[in-house]
């Protein structure tokens, strides 16, 4: 949430489409999620202290930064960032918000001011106490480098946002945002007040601190005076590797103890096998088909739900994700906690199918263009494994693969029917940024009256049960008549050695709180 | 006298086998697809699965049958090339007779129209091409601006010496027409020459094609290509090996073929092979 793009300027409005498309899982997922130190690896037994973890993840030395309020290209550098300086919050067990450095927060009653109440015992690595400044200041770079991080803090107007003392932080937001405490979640790193250079490492009162850095691999050091519970390993060894395959090679080879974000083939290959242990993160990744209500034949309320019945959802999690995920219901984001558990599941019909079909006037069958790219892997193969189901309710579906590097400008949010791409991103979120009458990228052209109140009214909803109550009701209207075919989601798939315990498995930036892993000897 | 039996074919005349193994190929590459055991373009088991059973090459990133999809794959990577190595030999030994006959101005512009295109790599060239053209025209506009100078330069040097040769001389004492003298005596004396030529140009015209396919830019899923098989399959090298071996065969003997064929072809008849 943190990182989705402001629906109102220009900037975010290129931003929008970047941050949801192109940058990925990492700018899209820290939202919902359970929490890192419970897994039930890490109940197995008592955790044993020391050791180095050897961590390979994704980074590429073209995406590299120092700068905790950048871009956030590369995995490895926010790993870096999350387990050397603090957050305001972090993603918990159930998807709700918990305290980090943030205690505690309160809003006013129009939920457009948020008052966020500090610990008072977190220090920087040089000895002075964290305060309201530091965070404040570190809020405002965030959102004054909104063209680099895509609008991340964009709902936040940190002109009005103040710091009262030296542990209270007051947030103002543009609108009433109920959300806002996740919207603080996982990537709102806190530097010293005044810190412009990051070429040297910076003091961080996080977990651990840099003993030393290059664009290739990082080492860090266990920081014996954070304030949080004492993490296990003595040192973390950040190894930045672009390729998932080379990553899952690393630890079937000892090279590395961890690999982050590896590929379904890449597990499959590894096998069941007693050198690696497999960490599944439910509902990572997402490649809805997106149709415009706006535009032919996709007008037809009818036509959409023919879209959504042609799909065989089991065939095409069993292809695109090797079976590493879980079959959707046409809900845009199945695992946030607002989300309605009691829809009926959509199967496929394709007798149904085409009589809607017929009804819409296209008994004699219909041709359309499924635009599709290569930007993840398995966009491709779900396009083309949908087109032959298209087929078979009478639908001619030719499949157009188009350049990665142009894709999410030429074909997201403009071509009538294509691939889109969703890494976990909160329902809020993906409102603000796609399904509001005046949203920046409404790539489903879906503007309802009742929808833009439903979500404004749950903004301003102080009563969580209630609000939630709100946004599953919108959800509804979306599932019936939307513009999306989200037929499954795929698991974030992370490879271990087996003496690796307590790895964060919940969706989003919680993978990257790894302070309470440790290693069984 | 009493040895080996006459051969068949009187030496001259007598095919090679890798003439006779560049044609076979040309003719049954397009059959394959009726030959396939299952519909190529559908989804038949789980994806990468290993050879055995029903799939005697394992399935491919789509459960789609991999021994299908190789013989019904090639017939369009052979035709665009085909037709790019045609466009290339016509347009290069047109450009190369002109400059030869013609003598010094005509060669030397000539010739310095083909160094400025033979100084820009034929990859690059197409990829800058197909970002603007549909990628077969893209193949064979870029097999025509990388080989035409190629073969405009042997083609000019060879007709330059012909040009004061006795039978181009008596034709031109007859009062033969320039294009005339051309076309009945310098061309087929250069046949050999041109043919093998050809043989180049086509196996630079596949590469072309199937850089660009597998780089997407050629055919598109589910189209069964080799080369666009090679990318898909990538990820699953591991789960089944075939999937990517299977297609990249073809496509290695392929051009192996015609490159042979083409050293053959440049050959003198009647000299050992």
């Amino acid at each position: 949430m943190h990182q989705h793009p402001s629906p109102r300027s220009p900037l975010s409005r290129r931003s929008a489409l970047t941050a949801l498309a192109a940058v990925g899982a990492l700018l899209l997922s820290a939202c919902s999620g359970t929490p890192a130190a419970d897994t039930p690896a890490s109940r197995t037994g008592a955790p044993v202290d020391g050791g180095t973890l050897r961590y390979a993840v994704a980074g590429s030395p073209a995406t590299a930064s120092d700068d905790p309020h950048g871009g956030l290209g590369n995995e490895s550098d926010v790993l870096r960032f999350a387990l050397t300086y603090d957050v305001l919050t972090v993603p918990g067990e159930d998807g709700k918000t918990r305290p980090r450095l943030a205690t505690s927060w309160k809003p006013n009653d129009a939920m457009d001011r948020w008052t966020l109440t500090l610990r008072e015992d977190a220090r920087f690595t040089d000895g002075t106490p964290v305060r309201a400044a530091d965070v404040l200041y570190s809020l405002r770079r965030i959102g004054g480098k909104a063209a680099e991080n895509y609008g991340r803090l964009a709902d936040f107007d940190m002109a009005k946002s103040t710091a009262p003392d030296e542990h209270t932080v007051v947030l103002a937001t543009r609108a009433p945002m109920a959300d806002a405490p996740r919207a603080l979640e996982s990537v709102t790193f806190v530097v010293p007040e005044g810190t412009e250079d990051f070429s040297r490492p910076v003091p961080g009162s996080g977990p651990y601190r840099v003993e030393r850095t290059s664009a290739q691999t990082t080492v860090l050091t266990r920081n014996d005076t954070w304030w949080g519970e004492r993490p296990h390993l003595d040192r973390i060894e950040i190894q930045a590797v672009a390729d998932p395959q080379a990553r899952a090679g690393a630890v079937a080879s000892g090279q590395a103890d961890v690999a982050g974000s590896v590929s379904p083939a890449a597990v499959k290959s590894a096998g069941p096998s007693a050198k690696t242990q497999v960490v599944r993160r439910d509902g990572v990744t997402e490649y809805p088909f997106v149709m415009r209500l706006d535009t032919e034949p996709f007008d037809d309320p009818r036509v959409r739900e023919a879209f959504r019945l042609a799909a065989d959802r089991e065939a095409l999690v069993d292809t695109v994700f090797l079976g590493y995920g879980k079959v959707a219901n046409d809900l845009p984001t199945p695992y946030d906690p607002s989300a309605p558990e009691d829809l009926p599941q959509r199967a496929r019909d394709v007798k149904k199918a085409k009589e809607l079909l017929a009804e819409a006037g296209h008994a004699d069958g219909l041709s359309v263009t499924l635009h599709t790219t290569t930007s993840y892997p398995g966009m491709d193969t779900a396009a083309t494994l949908y087109a032959q189901q298209l087929a078979d309710i009478g639908v001619d579906a030719e499949v157009k693969v188009e350049p990665a590097d142009t894709y999410w400008t030429a074909v997201y949010a403009k071509k009538a029917f294509y691939t889109g791409y969703y890494g976990g991103i909160s329902f809020p979120d993906l409102v603000r940024v796609g399904l509001l009458s005046d949203s920046p990228t409404n790539e489903t052209a879906w503007r309802s009256k009742s929808f833009d109140d439903g979500f404004a009214r749950a903004m301003s909803t102080a009563d969580e049960a209630r609000r939630e109550e709100l946004l599953s009701g919108i959800q509804r209207e979306l599932w019936k008549d939307g513009g999306y075919v989200v037929w499954g989601t795929g698991d974030g798939l992370d490879l271990a050695a087996p003496g690796v315990r307590g790895l964060p498995d919940g969706p989003g930036f919680q993978r990257m709180f790894i302070d309470q892993v440790w290693m069984a000897t | 006298m009493t040895g080996a039996p006459p051969p068949f074919f009187p030496k001259a005349v007598r095919p090679s086998v890798s003439v006779t193994a560049a044609l076979t190929l040309l003719v049954c590459v397009p059959l394959g697809r009726y030959a396939a055991p299952h519909p190529p373009e559908r989804t038949v088991a789980a994806p990468w699965a290993p050879p055995g059973g029903r799939h005697p090459l394992g399935t491919d990133v789509l459960g789609r049958d991999v021994l299908s999809r190789v013989l019904a794959g090639g017939t369009q990577l052979l035709t665009v090339s085909l037709l790019a190595a045609l466009a290339a030999v016509v347009c290069g030994a047109g450009l190369g007779l002109a400059a030869g006959w013609s003598g010094d101005r005509t060669a030397r512009t000539v010739r310095a129209l083909c160094d400025l295109l033979l100084a820009v790599p034929a990859l690059v060239l197409a990829l800058v091409l197909a970002t603007a053209l549909p990628g077969a025209t893209a193949v064979v506009v870029a097999a025509v601006l990388a080989g035409a100078p190629l073969t405009a330069r042997v083609v000019a040097t060879q007709c330059a010496q012909l040009r004061d040769s006795g039978h181009v001389h008596a034709a031109v004492e007859r009062g033969e027409r320039t294009p005339a003298v051309l076309l009945h005596e310098v061309l087929p004396a250069l046949r050999r020459l041109v043919a093998a030529d050809a043989g180049l140009r086509l196996v630079t015209a596949l590469q072309i094609a199937a850089a660009l396919a597998v780089l997407g830019l050629g055919p598109q899923p589910p189209d069964p290509d080799w080369a666009l098989m090679l990318s898909e399959n990538l990820p699953g090298a591991a789960l089944n090996p075939w999937a990517l071996l299977a297609p990249a065969i073809p496509l290695a003997g392929c051009a192996w073929v015609f490159a042979a064929a083409a050293r053959t072809a440049a050959r003198v008849p009647g000299e050992a092979a």
